[in-house]
């Protein structure tokens, strides 16, 4: 049971993970007074791409191939330790608590970020290097904010997190618990590639994640950019189902009640992305060194969670 | 659950935090208006609570006096010196500015807490917030160049000891704490003049030296 749960899970978010980038540009072209993309558009795209002939440089080694084949599967067994439509572990969850997933995340970003060097492009080059850079300061914070809820929960498991704040109003109302939420939805932004870091663009100014696989093309590309939507699918999750709006997500086996949630987790995803267009479309996007004052204040947001809990003595 | 003096100690601290990641000035003296505000209903909170109406006068002339009549008054300073409008040569940069606040935060918790009884006055551990926010506006004053600036350091160094007496010393007399309020706005309207007399003597000089270069150039 809990192993069809796990395939229901993956297909649900490997499915549905375009579909939210989609909507994200149509509202965002929408908000532009534009007639905008069809919500469908990255699926077309998707199909177009795996249909189409890869090419690859000259110059890259094998690795450059094979790197998309390695990053998708690692996004795809994220989906499945992750809780998206239950609050209990299905068959992989006990696998991995939050620091073993951001490993695993981490360890596609670097798989992601060689094989963009072995491409031997000078943009591939530039996106890999900006990457780098930011990364190695945001995902600190990151383990940052996953101990502060190990400090809430008593543990790392975002099972056992979400059944913490599904049940204690006190957890759920104290400082500790919303500044984390602010500081994590801050670095949401940032892997994310939102405003107003904005790492999506192709201009040469913020060319950030646009620039690592810009040597790839056909199948690669598609798999490339498909991992993305997962990736960005599964962190806007984790926000809402572990630590904004951890509620109603099903605590027992129960098929109506997890159908239910699916309804539910989709307005929830849908409201997170109206939010995303409606942060793109109003505030600048920031100077590429500016950013590393963006990711000092999500620094601070995590360290004033701390604080918190130092200040009430260890407790709520 | 969340307690309404962490809210606001913390809502203080992290406000603070956004001034040190600001640049233009106008955003600056927003952050510190809705500051006021928080402060002030704070004070609101504390007078309803405790059935006296001192904090409740108190957090009128707080919510008047510095969340808007002073923020006004700067903005409109503002608009009479243009190239003011934002800080281009901050003594630190934004992103290690922040990160020295926040160590200052941490030290003034600690100091209060080593140096002063943490049961003290109505708010307890969270009297330690205002404390910490001394450390904050002092820091703001020292990072920047820009004196308008410099003056939301100090006005933001005065809500820190108005919360702090409020928090901790709940039996201070109106008159003190009325007086403090009211010196800051006299602060503001000297400094004005003084920014404003220093300006034209800047301009007159200028145009001194300008003339008589001219006359230099004519031989």
């Amino acid at each position: 049971m809990l192993l069809l749960l796990s395939l229901m899970q993956l297909a649900y978010v490997a499915l549905l993970a375009p579909l939210f980038a989609g909507i994200l540009s149509t509202v965002e072209e929408k908000l532009e007074s534009k007639a905008g993309p069809s919500i469908f558009q990255r699926y077309f795209d998707l199909l177009k791409l795996f249909r189409k002939e890869s090419v690859v440089p000259t110059v890259a080694s094998p690795f450059f191939r094979i790197a998309p084949y390695v990053t998708f599967p690692m996004y795809l067994f994220l989906t499945l330790v992750l809780p998206i439509i239950t609050a209990f572990p299905l068959t992989f969850g006990p696998v991995v608590d939050f620091i073993g997933g951001g490993l695993i995340f981490g360890a596609a970003a670097t798989v992601k970020k060689i094989a963009a060097i072995d491409s031997r492009s000078n943009y591939a080059h530039l996106g890999a290097s900006r990457a780098s850079s930011i990364s190695a300061l945001s995902e600190p914070i990151m383990v940052l904010i996953f101990i502060l809820l190990g400090v809430l929960s008593g543990t790392n498991n975002p099972y056992v997190i979400n059944n913490t704040l599904q049940t204690s109003s006190a957890w759920y109302g104290s400082l500790l618990h919303w500044f984390v939420v602010g500081a994590f939805f801050m670095v949401l932004l940032v892997e994310t590639g939102q405003l107003p870091i904005e790492s999506h663009t192709s201009a040469e100014f913020g060319l950030i994640d646009q620039g690592i696989p810009i040597e790839y093309s056909g199948t690669e590309l598609a798999l490339f950019q498909w991992g993305g939507y997962v990736k960005q699918f599964l962190l806007m999750s984790v926000f809402l189902n572990v630590f904004s709006v951890p509620f109603w997500v099903p605590m027992k086996l129960s098929f109506p009640m997890i159908g239910l949630y699916l309804s539910i987790h989709f307005v929830k995803m849908l409201l997170l992305t109206l939010i995303f267009a409606l942060l793109n479309e109003t505030v600048s996007k920031y100077r590429l060194y500016k950013n590393f004052d963006f990711i000092t204040m999500t620094f601070a947001f995590a360290l004033l969670a701390g604080l918190a809990f130092y200040l009430t003595g260890g407790g709520i | 659950m969340l307690s309404v003096y962490g809210i606001t100690g913390f809502g203080i601290i992290l406000l603070g935090l956004f001034i040190q990641w600001q640049v233009y000035v106008s955003r600056i003296v927003f952050t510190f208006a809705v500051s006021s505000v928080v402060v002030a209903l704070s004070l609101f909170y504390q007078g309803v609570v405790s059935g006296s109406a001192v904090p409740v006068a108190l957090a009128a002339l707080t919510a008047a006096v510095r969340g808007v009549l002073i923020p006004v008054l700067i903005v409109r300073n503002l608009h009479e010196t243009p190239w003011r409008a934002r800080e281009d040569r901050p003594v630190i940069g934004t992103a290690s500015s922040i990160l020295i606040a926040l160590a200052l935060v941490i030290f003034g918790l600690w100091l209060f807490q080593w140096a002063i009884d943490r049961t003290i006055g109505a708010a307890g551990a969270y009297s330690a917030l205002p404390f910490a926010m001394l450390f904050e506006g002092v820091f703001l004053i020292i990072s920047r160049r820009n004196a308008f600036i410099q003056m939301v350091g100090y006005l933001e160094v005065e809500n820190a000891v108005l919360l702090l007496a409020s928090w901790g010393f709940p039996g201070l007399p109106l008159v003190i704490e009325g007086a403090v309020v009211l010196d800051l706005l006299g602060i503001v309207v000297v400094a004005g003049i003084i920014m404003r007399m220093r300006e034209e003597s800047i301009s007159s000089d200028d145009r001194a030296a300008a003339a008589a270069a001219a006359e230099d150039l004519k031989g």
